[in-house]
């Protein structure tokens, strides 16, 4: 496969120059912030390469669950903060089903999906863990924004419903209907997307690296399943594990 | 039998209730009456957990409503509140998934005398909740909280969107009913019935 180093970067930030001179003349304010972002996703994408090529070389397990639970942490707070909601009260719900959900999947991904021998390999358990990790994150956001607001919304036929004598579960189905199909949804419709326009992130990184289509197209499937897997039993569990710190004993979400 | 005992509660520094007390046998018909804002609804949402006294207590048979859990508290209580805040669906899915709630001795079915009583027409049950006229939402929820066959019922506003006969049949039903009513009402024809003991606030 070929490189790109430094210079080749530098051709393609030439390329943005026209860009930057058209927001000036339409007089959109969005050079600042434009350039920043570039400017840190190179920064941001170098530190990451250097560490990266450092805990792969060292291939060390505690070093490996070490960096997933990192980005576990580093997600729960993005989730809590997104959401809206009450950090203190929601993050360990939060964290909970981020940690088990993923590495559940991920080690049986590993283990019966891909047949690896070192199933807690660097190289594979942080670019699948990653991966499975940014959709539970986007899944818990949706999910859980999704979940809380609608109880807020329908609090009178909530109500209702449990003054005519359903339980919290009973009162609170449809919200849970609601909250777990907008989560689910972006992944099921991907799903049937998938390939009929452009390829994949991961499948082109993998056929530039070298690999065959055919060895590419397996592992996109496979991830994509793993994926909605995850998703879902993420979302289901920090709905369920959050749900009791959010309500009072009246079944009314708690005020501060 | 229910007792509301040195009641305080204040919403944004407006004083809703100060030392408020209020006993009730049971099987006795209240009317509670008052201007609107001044806390009628409230007092029947204290007695569903749907908000807190900042101080006092409510007692049920002698047992403060805060010693147990509310599913169990809200099962001797028929509530019907103001907008009929029923579930979204068929009229006869929603009363199919009230039933599954437990502790609900109710089937599903409506009994038809009841329903000929309060006028509501059975084809109603295919039509969606939403696309329910006030009056028909009325009725379902008058009907609805008698097929549950609780101790006491809770009317909030029952009858203000029924012509004026209806009015005067609902009123009687729940008069001479063997439970305990505590309604909210605007209207004369509740006022003016000598079985309901009229409390001001």
């Amino acid at each position: 496969m070929e490189t790109i180093n430094y210079w080749g970067i530098l051709y393609l930030l030439v390329l943005i120059i026209p860009t930057l001179i058209i927001n000036i003349y339409l007089n959109i304010k969005l050079n600042g912030k434009t350039i920043i972002s570039i400017f840190r996703m190179i920064l941001q994408l170098s530190i990451v390469g250097l560490y990266l090529q450092y805990i792969f070389d060292l291939n060390n397990h505690f070093l490996n669950i070490a960096y997933l639970l990192i980005m576990m942490i580093v997600a729960s707070f993005s989730v809590t903060h997104s959401s809206n909601l009450k950090r203190k009260k929601i993050i360990v719900p939060i964290f909970i089903s981020m940690v088990i959900p993923t590495f559940i999947i991920l080690i049986y991904f590993n283990k019966l999906v891909i047949n690896l021998n070192n199933i807690l390999d660097a190289r594979y358990i942080i670019t699948i863990g990653g991966m499975l990790l940014g959709n539970v994150l986007s899944g818990d956001i949706i999910g859980l924004t999704r979940f809380y607001t609608g109880i807020s919304d329908y609090k009178h036929s909530i109500n209702y419903d449990l003054a005519l004598g359903a339980t919290r579960f009973q009162a609170l189905k449809p919200q849970l209907k609601e909250a777990l199909s907008a989560s689910i949804n972006p992944t099921v419709a991907s799903m049937a997307t998938i390939g009929l326009v452009s390829l994949p992130g991961m499948m082109t990184g993998q056929i530039l690296g070298g690999s065959l289509p055919i060895e590419a197209i397996m592992y996109q499937i496979a991830i994509m399943i793993a994926i909605y897997v995850t998703r879902y039993i993420s979302i289901l569990s920090a709905i369920a594990l959050s749900i009791n710190s959010m309500l009072d004993k009246k079944d009314q979400l708690a005020h501060e | 039998m229910i007792d509301f005992k040195n009641i305080n509660l204040s919403f944004e520094d407006k004083t809703i209730f100060h030392d408020f007390q209020l006993h009730i046998d049971e099987g006795e018909k209240v009317l509670i009456t008052g201007r609107s804002g001044v806390g009628k609804s409230v007092l029947l949402r204290l007695l569903l957990g749907f908000e807190t006294p900042d101080l006092g207590d409510i007692f049920i048979h002698g047992q403060s409503i805060y010693a147990v859990s509310f599913y169990e508290t809200r099962q001797q209580f028929a509530y019907v509140n103001q907008d009929v805040s029923i579930r979204f669906g068929k009229v006869e899915d929603v009363l199919l998934d009230i039933a599954k709630f437990s502790g609900n001795r109710f089937n599903g079915q409506i009994d038809s005398e009841i329903a000929e009583y309060f006028e509501f027409d059975l084809t109603l049950l295919q039509k969606k909740t939403e696309s329910l006229s006030g009056g028909e939402r009325q009725r379902l929820g008058i009907i609805l909280a008698i097929m549950l066959n609780r101790p006491i019922f809770l009317l909030d506003e029952v009858t203000s969107a029924l012509d004026e006969h209806l009015k005067q049949k609902t009123v009687s039903y729940f008069a001479n009913s063997k439970h305990t009513v505590i309604a909210i009402s605007h209207d004369s024809v509740w006022f003016d019935n000598p079985q309901f003991r009229k409390v001001a606030l």
